[in-house]
């Protein structure tokens, strides 16, 4: 009796993306140029690889959330791509605060 | 029925009352249908005739005339009535039902003079979704009808499988049932408190408030009131303890209970108001999470978050955006800042057309215009995608809960439409495609599933009535009512 239905809008996915800012999961500040980015995600890829717990969780606004190797990739990638970085740069700016 | 037959896609206006296509097999029903229910009520009268006058000759013998008339009647008549009316609805729900017993529930439920004997068989498929027993593809479980207690294991089922908002449509279609549609008493307590108890067990506090507005017991009345003390609404400690006391799973509700009472009575007016997000993006992304939570959203919130985007991307701030692009290294900066203002924009559309309010006519300026045509285009957009999955012509291979369900995903996209103000569009689509279309799909449901269809058919026809209305279509308003009066009457 499982009843498939067409009620739901992904409202999940949209949240997620916002709190998968690769600025809030690189932990880097908007302005941080293309080389800071780097290095934070290469630091943070070998922290995760030595196990290291405070690498593992990662802060939004909107409590913190887990980090895995693959996030930290995807935002790499993500922020090499100035269309892409510009509109995760904007959410970041505004979702922090920062000028 | 008034209206398409299975056989053709047309329908006609002439008002033609015809009887269910299946009715020599419902007479037929009717018939071992009394039997059962003679049989029934020979074993109630025996087995209880035998309980009253061992209890009387036992206490009689162990009372020796002792007995006042008050203990008597207690004993003889009080005692006895409770046994053989409330006691076999007790053991089946409060001792069976969460020990997986189902077996001993449903005989439980055939000895109540509660429940009717044409619930049983929904009620022991309940009985197996409570149970989170396996689905099984079985006869008995195809022949199920559409009614309350389906509609109700159908919802526990979504709700379990994290599928909130369908779980949502069917609580909020049985929450606006047409007078006749019957929603047994027992489903409002019993049922509804699955509904309740499995939303309180994953924290999900507004969708417990829903859900226990449409069910009734001390149970459901406690778990809303705790629903809405964590919620942030005032509790009074002393009505939470009231509750608690008079409801049943006293052991269990009472940690919940303690704490929320205790966190009243610490600090009632000190208590710290969550701070609301201030910018244009916190609120946005607040919105969305309420969204995400399946919590009512208001158009004037979506809206007034709308005026304060139109500052946000105004012509300075997208062409300091798109200076900003231009400094990353991206071709066509102007270009880009609009895909920005596009995307929140279609973020919003999304919002606006799943809130609840109307949606205004003279939107504040040329953004919340944009706004309010797009969540329009999309609530037409869905209902057009709804109705595209109403198929007449596959109605005889889907089981009529499937096809309600159907039905419920283009209730609710239409009657979200209606609060947004679309009426002339929504007139227009009516006499298009929507009128002819539904009409088919519950004709074709009648007569494909005749009876056992008849609780969704007259909720349907009901519902088409009051759209036929709302649009000005005299001829679909006669026409539903009456067909709405037919399955009515097949419900009976």
């Amino acid at each position: 009796m499982t009843i498939a239905g067409d009620f739901d809008v992904d409202f999940d996915n949209l949240v997620r993306a916002r709190a998968e800012n690769p600025f809030f999961v690189l932990a880097a500040a908007p302005e941080a140029s293309a080389a800071e980015i780097e290095r934070a995600g290469q630091r943070l890829l070998a922290e995760l690889a030595a196990g290291f717990d405070g690498a593992r969780r990662y802060a939004t606004p909107f409590g913190a959330r887990e980090r895995t190797p693959e996030l930290v990739r995807a935002a790499i990638a993500e922020l090499r791509d100035p269309a892409r970085r510009l509109g995760h740069e904007w959410w970041a700016r505004g979702l922090t605060g920062a000028p | 029925m008034v209206g398409a037959r299975s056989d053709g896609r047309a329908v006609t206006t002439a008002g033609a009352a015809i009887s269910f296509p299946r009715a020599p097999a419902a007479r037929r029903g009717v018939s071992r249908a009394g039997m059962f229910a003679v049989v029934r009520v020979l074993v109630w009268t025996a087995l209880w005739a035998i309980v009253l006058r061992n209890i009387g000759a036992s206490v009689g013998t162990w009372a020796a005339g002792s007995l006042g008339p008050v203990t008597t009647f207690l004993i003889g008549v009080v005692l006895p009535a409770w046994l053989f009316v409330v006691l076999p609805t007790w053991i089946a729900f409060r001792f069976a039902v969460p020990r997986g017993m189902r077996r001993l529930a449903a005989v439980c439920c055939w000895m109540s003079p509660l429940v009717r004997a044409r619930d049983l068989p929904s009620l022991t498929a309940w009985f197996d979704v409570a149970a989170d027993a396996p689905a099984r593809p079985s006869a008995g479980w195809d022949d199920l009808p559409a009614d309350a207690w389906t509609a109700l294991a159908a919802a526990l089922q979504a709700d379990r499988g994290r599928a909130a908002a369908r779980a949502d449509a069917i609580v909020e279609a049985l929450a606006h049932l047409p007078a006749g549609a019957r929603f047994p008493w027992l489903a409002r307590r019993h049922g509804v408190e699955a509904l309740v108890v499995s939303a309180v067990i994953r924290r999900d506090w507004p969708a417990a408030v829903r859900h226990a507005r449409i069910g009734r017991g001390r149970l459901n009345g406690l778990f809303e009131l705790c629903a809405r003390g964590t919620t942030g609404e005032p509790v009074a400690p002393g009505e939470l303890w009231l509750r608690w006391l008079v409801a049943p799973m006293r052991r269990v509700t009472f940690p919940l209970v303690r704490a929320l009472a205790r966190r009243d009575a610490a600090a009632p007016a000190a208590r710290p108001a969550a701070a609301a997000p201030s910018g244009p993006h916190a609120r946005h992304v607040a919105l969305l999470r309420a969204a995400a939570r399946h919590e009512v959203i208001d158009a004037g919130d979506v809206l007034a978050l709308a005026v304060g985007w139109g500052t946000a991307l105004d012509d300075p701030a997208l062409a300091r955006l798109g200076a900003r692009a231009l400094e990353l290294g991206a071709r066509d900066g102007a270009a880009r800042a609009a895909a920005v203002r596009e995307q929140v924009l279609g973020e919003l559309a999304l919002l606006l057309s799943c809130a609840d309010g109307e949606l205004p006519r003279a939107p504040a300026d040329s953004f919340c215009a944009a706004l309010v045509g797009r969540a329009r285009d999309q609530q037409l957009a869905a209902i057009k995608t709804a109705l595209a999955a109403l198929d007449a012509d596959r109605i005889s291979t889907a089981h009529p809960l499937e096809a309600w369900q159907r039905w419920l995903s283009l209730r609710a996209a239409w009657e979200r439409a209606e609060r947004g103000a679309a009426r002339p569009a929504l007139a227009a689509l009516w006499r298009a495609s929507a009128r002819d279309g539904l009409w088919s799909y519950a004709c074709a449901l009648s007569h494909q599933h005749g009876a056992r269809a008849a609780w969704a058919v007259f909720t349907m026809f009901d519902w088409l009535a009051d759209r036929a209305e709302y649009v000005g279509d005299l001829v679909a308003v006669l026409a539903n009512r009456e067909n709405a009066r037919i399955a009515l009457a097949g419900l009976r």
